[in-house]
């Protein structure tokens, strides 16, 4: 038994490498901000340095030092704010690879002057770099040189910057950064809570306000220069675990931050005693952070009881389908299978879980089944559909039809295949049945056409040797006795005949292709005339071409031309006309004689087999012809009718196509 | 003068073809096979033929399709198939006009295939043009 297979590949493989932002699962929203983002924070960042920059050479204080008494913003720190912000916009992944190495260059500049600067710090010498471009005569006991947390700030950021490159380790960047983070978020601290750790630790100048709020805006984008790893991912994760990262962590940094001053503020216009400051600091963040903590934890079981929901839904759905259902893992195995599955082939789900797909296939469809099975897994097919057999538990053949298709992760890795399995042995049988209730018609008329010729033969030829006896010859009523007999017998093969001619076009198997229709006709209408024996005029349109089957459309055209022929005999100037109108789907092909016609009257018993709108006497015939064209034009989806008047001529016209 | 074996099962065919025949003006012995089987033991002196001489061939043998027990193509793979019998010339007479019969008999190695008509004139003209042939016109190969 031929197996049919169906591969259908509706669509290519979906690609895969698709865009690192959906591949870590990133909210969509947000992550198409971030290019944006991180060119603000760049931007702003560099306008910072240049400004502070500008503010030295310019000698205005109130630029690099906002108010006076607050430490100043050095020329070493706006040149590096100036050379990180440059370096963030270049990395930007938007701006390319080349781009990003020009980035990593500037990235040393704060590196450097962070590292040196330490130096400075730890060695106690001096290098020459703090007062380079400009005098700090406000500078205090280590004048131009930036307070340490600036510095160790820098050379992380520069660190930061640097490991963004795509090659560097995944986390490093984001580690470097988080721990700058941390620093610049003391610094907003000390001078938030007037921290004196912070402030004005050992002498050495503490950090401006300007360059604390500039590292906050240069950090927030170099965080954000690798989302798809680390905490960030999971900040930006479009799922449950991002939503609950969002609202929880900004929320409780900025709760502890106010309750922190607030407790402090109040403290300081004597409301309450230290420790009482803490008391209620550490409730005032305990309670808001349960608040939160609640709220979100309760948006998220809405969520996730909704989804569970979901699940069981499809759950049901799929075990209780009247549809066979399976997911059968990549070597095979069926890991679920829902009841129709079971009940098709015989096997508990117990058992399913234990047998292959290939274990229960018929072994003449295993490697037609396998083969699609490799062209699934390679991307050449998005899914497929095959007629195969399954064998059931007891040893019979389940004839089934399976559509399967492949899940694939978020990064295109294959992970299992979906099975539909469709019970079509009924189908399957019907299909046979009708196949050899065909050949059984086919034989059936063949011997029905060959058997009844004999008999015929014989009437026909007795009874012309009867017609030679003597005593019949001198007979004239006998001679036309037996001329009625032999008539009978001829017209009766020309039955069988045209019958056999009917059966023919019925059974025979349509194949199209172009046919020179104009050939054809010329050809089909020499041998009739030359049996007809008489002089008819023929035109035919050259170059008529028609997409149909050879075989039955010269029977069609042997049929009409026949018809035409038959119905111009008693015309002395008969014509026969073959043409052609229209195009394309509608293109209308027509046979006209100027013969006797018919009455439109009747025009609807035309086409009906045995109804004849002459009378025998008249014309001869079997009412079969035209019947037959009309199951030839049916066969090729397209119409035909017949138009007529008496004693003018008919003209038949059909298309061989659906319109 | 070689006989002609006429392999033909029915009674009306077999008595029209041989008025057919005699009209034509042949007088070739004709040789009434009523089935294949019969035919082949004529052909190679077996059966109810035991002892005829099997060198003597037919001039033309006229093989009819539709024949009961052995058919008339298992016949003509018969004849084909022999080294005597090769080259025997065998005209294929039937009623049908299907294309695989036509096809089937030439791949099986017919010399021609002639439809039986209907109408008796006709047949007469047929069969008196084919004897005519095979026994006046066609040179047989040299045994």
């Amino acid at each position: 038994m031929p197996v049919t297979p169906e591969p259908s590949p509706r669509s290519a493989a979906p690609g895969l490498t698709p865009a690192a932002d959906s591949a870590a699962g990133l909210h969509p929203r947000l992550a198409a901000l971030i290019p944006s983002v991180i060119d603000l924070a760049a931007a702003a960042t560099a306008l910072l340095g240049a400004g502070v920059l500008a503010g030295w050479l310019a000698h205005k204080p109130a630029i690099t030092q906002i108010l006076p008494g607050l430490p100043s913003m050095k020329v070493n720190t706006a040149l590096a704010f100036l050379a990180s912000g440059l370096a963030l916009g270049l990395l930007n992944p938007r701006r390319g690879p080349a781009a990003a190495r020009a980035g990593a260059a500037l990235a040393v500049i704060p590196l450097l002057i962070g590292a040196l600067t330490l130096l400075e710090y730890g060695t106690g010498l001096g290098l020459g770099i703090d007062e380079w471009l400009v005098a700090d005569p406000l500078g205090g006991v280590t004048p131009g040189r930036p307070s340490p947390i600036t510095a160790l700030t820098f050379l992380l950021t520069g660190g930061a910057l640097l490991a963004a490159l795509p090659r560097a380790p995944r986390l490093l960047s984001q580690g470097l950064a988080s721990v700058a983070a941390v620093l610049a978020l003391l610094g907003l601290l000390g001078y938030l809570y007037d921290a004196g750790l912070i402030r004005n630790a050992r002498g050495f100048t503490s950090m401006a306000v300007h360059t604390v709020a500039g590292f906050h805006v240069l950090l927030g984008g170099v965080l954000l220069l690798r989302p798809e790893t680390g905490f960030m991912r999971l900040l930006l994760a479009d799922d449950a675990g991002g939503m609950i990262a969002r609202r929880l962590a900004p929320t409780v940094v900025i709760v502890g931050v106010l309750a922190g001053w607030a407790g402090l503020q109040a403290q300081r216009i004597g409301l309450v005693d230290a420790n009482s400051a803490v008391a209620l600091l550490v409730t005032a963040v305990c309670g808001f952070v349960v608040v939160v903590t609640l709220g979100t934890a309760s948006l998220v079981s809405r969520s996730d009881r909704a989804l569970r929901t979901q699940q069981e839904k499809m759950q049901l759905s799929f075990r209780h389908s009247a549809v066979g259902s399976a997911i059968v893992s990549l070597d095979g195995r069926f890991d679920a299978v829902n009841d129709a599955l079971c009940a098709m082939v015989g096997y508990s789900a117990a058992e399913m879980t234990a047998l292959k797909f290939q274990d229960i296939t018929h072994p003449d469809d295993l490697a037609m089944d396998l083969d699609l099975v490799a062209r699934l897994l390679a991307g050449e097919l998005s899914s497929y559909q095959l007629q195969k057999r399954y064998l059931h538990k007891d040893g019979r053949v389940v004839w089934v039809r399976i559509s399967v298709a492949l899940a694939r992760d978020e990064r295109g890795a294959p992970q299992h295949f979906i099975v539909q399995v469709e019970d079509i042995t009924q189908r399957h049988q019907a299909q046979e049945d009708a196949a050899r209730a065909l050949r059984e018609l086919e034989s059936f008329s063949y011997s029905v056409a060959h058997d009844l010729r004999a008999p015929l033969r014989a009437m026909s030829g007795f009874t012309r040797l009867l017609e030679r006896r003597p005593a019949v010859a001198a007979d004239p009523q006998a001679r036309e006795l037996m001329g009625l007999i032999s008539d009978g017998a001829a017209r009766m093969g020309k039955l069988i005949d045209d019958l056999l001619q009917l059966s023919r076009v019925e059974r025979a198997e349509f194949r199209r292709e172009p046919v020179d229709l104009t050939a054809l006709a010329g050809q089909v209408f020499a041998r009739l005339v030359r049996d007809a024996g008489r002089d008819v005029a023929f035109e035919v349109e050259p170059g008529l071409v028609a997409e149909a089957d050879p075989g039955l459309l010269r029977i069609a055209l042997e049929n009409l031309l026949g018809n035409a022929l038959k119905y111009t005999r008693q015309r002395a100037d008969a014509r026969i006309t073959v043409g052609a109108t229209g195009s394309g789907r509608t293109r209308t092909f027509f046979v006209r004689d100027n013969g006797v016609g018919f009455d439109m009257a009747y025009a609807g018993k035309l086409f009906k087999p045995f109804q004849r709108l002459h009378s025998p006497s008249e014309f001869e015939g079997t009412g079969i012809g035209l019947a037959t064209v009309q199951r030839v034009i049916e066969r090729h989806g397209g119409r035909i009718s017949g138009e007529g008047r008496v004693g003018e001529g008919a003209t038949f016209t059909f298309t061989l196509e659906a319109a | 003068m070689n006989p002609i074996l006429l392999v033909e099962d029915t009674r009306s065919d077999e008595m029209l073809t041989l008025t057919a025949l005699a009209s034509g003006g042949i007088g070739n012995q004709v040789v009434v096979a009523r089935d294949g089987a019969e035919a082949l033991h004529y052909l190679f002196g077996t059966g109810p033929y035991a002892g005829r001489d099997t060198r003597q061939l037919p001039q033309v043998v006229l093989l009819d399709l539709g024949l009961p027990k052995l058919g008339g193509l298992d016949v003509l793979r018969e004849i084909r198939a022999d080294p005597q019998t090769r080259h025997l010339p065998v005209v294929v007479l039937t009623s049908s006009s299907e294309d695989r019969d036509v096809i089937a008999s030439y791949k099986l190695g017919a010399n021609s295939y002639v439809q039986k008509p209907v109408h008796f004139d006709e047949f007469m003209r047929a069969v008196a043009e084919l004897g005519l042939y095979w026994v006046l016109v066609n040179r047989r190969p040299p045994p």
